[in-house]
């Protein structure tokens, strides 16, 4: 294998290896250099042998980086770790990746240094490019409102946003990559973020199986659930091809707590609308009756007038104008039903003892027919309407009074207190009481419970008066069912219906 | 066809229409023994007291006191197979429903004169007592 000059070879190879090709002496001065590394740096043979390798270097830093790099003995096989700013002739600058060699005697002492400095400003750049790619999107990712995380193939995190971390609660802090998607569930779980999943249920361990399984299996439709705070978020799992899964999280309570508003609403509106179905039927009983009765009356009276029969006219007429007079009472407790909604106009603070007080002055011949004794607690102020609020207490001391019990003095206690910011005014009597059974129907328009008007009279409004009354003030009233010794209403009101201003 | 007079339970808590009841009936046939009962209780503490043929009975609307008394005289073993024929100002099909499922024998709308009045009366005494074919149950016997 004499046939050529192995010399020969490796010269011509150095000559014309792509490549630039720099030897250097222990001195790192430039011994040789190959036609590429001339061109590359721009000069001419002369200029350039026997310089300081330092002329190849853009600036005393990057001269410095190689040294130190050099007595560290970096690994030169990545570009990452050996890569310098070069100089040309003319100024210009280049990336360039340096590996070298080092040439030994037989004692292993260094001769020389082999050095091929690839051009790379080309990668460099591709490489800049797609950092700033990679910033953008991450700052994008950062930025967006929802939350976003890809898991791998076994589950672990790879990636996610800083409100991915925020929805996590929680399991927030603990979230780095390599995390698995049930590790974050359940330690979101134990940290109270999922209120469907409380610690220590069986519901929970079932509601995080199936978010794990929607996790694992997801089959593209989004899901809402209910996270801590009462908040709520839809959640979107996707099995990318490569076997990764991308999850969204987008908060959805706004639009959750519209949809249960609406749902609240319409509900509402049913119950109204029954209330109004009821309430036209027993309108209409109650206006068609004493109709009725006129109707009768008047043709009794013809039919005595025909007959010449003076016997029962008189009753008849009496009878006629009773039936008119009713119906006159029940259109005008209808009107005073139907005004109370409009006539909330002026708030004011309102002393409850000063309403019982004047109540108790408007009441006093009823008071003394009755013989009554009162006992009027203290009572706190509220806000609310005072001419509405009197009629209220009106109207339940004007109830203990009429159905008092025959056989003993009526005694009405009238007292309150407040709790929690809500008032709370107490009237009770020990009268004839009331059956449990009506507790709700008593508040009902036209209801009464005892039919003869001409003991209790009244056209069966006045509780219903009152419930309109305290619902207008954000309130309520009801029976206390567990009081035997007569009748007990409790009336609640909110302590301020709005917000100091 | 002679028989024993019929006593006959109004309830009825309207007195005008009490007296508009007790007059046609006066007028249409004078042995049936009529008497008023103005609300429940007293209506079930009289057919405690005595025995009656037929309970006429007010259903007010849309109060539930009428169809609860109803049940009531349908659960009592003394009451059960009294024919109850209700009588009331509502027309509604539901509350005709609610009736006949709670125990109805019959239902009447309250007539708005005094000759629909009278021909009430005159039908249920036609209808009622002298008809002989009686509702299952029933005997003419007191």
């Amino acid at each position: 294998m004499a046939a050529f000059n192995e010399d020969l070879v490796f010269k011509a190879l150095y000559e014309t290896f792509p490549d630039p090709v720099i030897i250097i002496d222990a001195e790192r001065v430039i011994r040789s250099a190959n036609n590429a590394a001339l061109r590359q740096f721009g000069y001419p043979a002369e200029e350039f042998i026997d310089r300081s390798v330092r002329l190849i270097y853009a600036n005393d830093a990057e001269y410095e980086k190689r040294l130190r790099n050099r007595a560290a003995r970096v690994d030169e096989t990545a570009a990452r770790t050996s890569n310098y700013l070069y100089v040309r002739r003319d100024g210009s600058t280049f990336s360039g990746h340096l590996r070298t060699t080092p040439l030994l005697d037989d004692q292993g002492a260094e001769l020389a240094l082999i050095g091929i400095i690839r051009d790379v400003s080309d990668l460099t750049e591709a490489v800049s490019e797609r950092q700033k790619a990679s910033d953008m999107l991450k700052a994008a990712l950062e930025a967006m409102p929802e939350g976003f995380a890809i898991f791998d193939r076994q589950e672990r995190l790879v990636v996610y946003n800083r409100a991915y971390q925020a929805i996590c609660g929680p399991a927030g802090a603990a979230l780095k990559p390599g995390i698995t998607a049930e590790e974050i569930l359940l330690l979101a779980r134990q940290g109270g973020h999922y209120p469907d999943a409380l610690p220590g249920t069986r519901e929970g361990d079932e509601w995080i199986a199936s978010r794990l399984r929607d996790f694992r299996h997801p089959d593209g439709r989004p899901r809402i659930y209910r996270y801590a705070d009462d908040r709520w978020l839809r959640v979107e799992n996707i099995k990318a091809k490569d076997g990764n899964t991308v999850v969204a999280r987008v908060d959805v309570t706004d639009l959750k707590r519209a949809e249960l508003a609406l749902e609240r609403q319409r509900q509402e509106l049913e119950h109204k609308n029954e209330a109004l179905d009821q309430f036209t039927a027993t309108v209409s009983h109650d206006l068609k009756a004493p109709l009725r009765h006129i109707s009768m009356f008047s043709e009794m009276i013809e039919d005595d007038l025909a007959a010449g029969s003076q016997a029962e006219l008189a009753e008849n007429a009496r009878h006629l104008r009773d039936s008119v007079k009713r119906m006159n009472r029940v259109i005008d407790s209808l009107l005073d039903y139907a005004q109370i909604a409009h006539r909330i106009t002026h708030w004011t603070e309102v002393r409850l003892t000063d309403i019982v007080a004047e109540t108790l002055t408007i009441l006093a011949s009823d008071v003394q027919d009755a013989q009554a004794t009162f006992e009027v607690g203290d009572l706190p102020e509220v806000e609310g309407d005072p001419e509405l609020l009197r009629r209220l207490v009106q109207n339940l001391i004007g109830n203990a009074i009429k159905y008092r019990h025959a056989d003993r003095q009526p005694v009405i206690r009238i007292h309150g207190g407040v709790a929690d910011q809500i008032v709370e005014l107490v009237v009770e009597d020990n009268g004839i009481g009331i059956d449990p059974r009506f507790s709700t129907r008593i508040f009902e328009v036209f209801q009464r419970l005892h039919k003869d008007e001409t003991v209790y009279g009244g056209t069966g409004i006045g509780l219903a008066l009152a419930k309109r009354i305290a619902e207008s003030h954000d309130g309520s009233i009801r029976l206390d069912t567990t009081f035997r010794e007569g009748a007990r209403f409790i009336v609640l009101l909110p302590r301020r219906l709005r917000k100091a201003n | 066809m002679v028989s024993t007079p019929k006593r006959l339970l109004l309830v009825e808590d309207d007195a005008h229409d009490a007296r508009f009841v007790m007059r046609a009936f006066a007028q249409v046939d004078e042995t049936i023994d009529l008497v008023l009962a103005a609300d429940a209780d007293d209506a079930i503490a009289q057919l405690a007291r005595t025995h009656f043929d037929f309970v006429l009975l007010d259903i007010k609307m849309p109060g539930s006191d009428g169809i609860e008394l109803l049940r009531r005289i349908r659960r009592g073993q003394a009451t059960v197979l009294i024919p109850v024929i209700v009588l009331t100002s509502s027309s509604n099909p539901t509350d005709v429903l609610h009736c006949y499922r709670a125990g109805a024998n019959a239902y009447v709308a309250k007539p708005a004169s005094v000759a629909g009045y009278r021909h009430f009366a005159e039908a249920f005494v036609r209808f009622w007592i002298e008809n002989t074919i009686l509702p299952p149950g029933m005997t003419t016997r007191r």
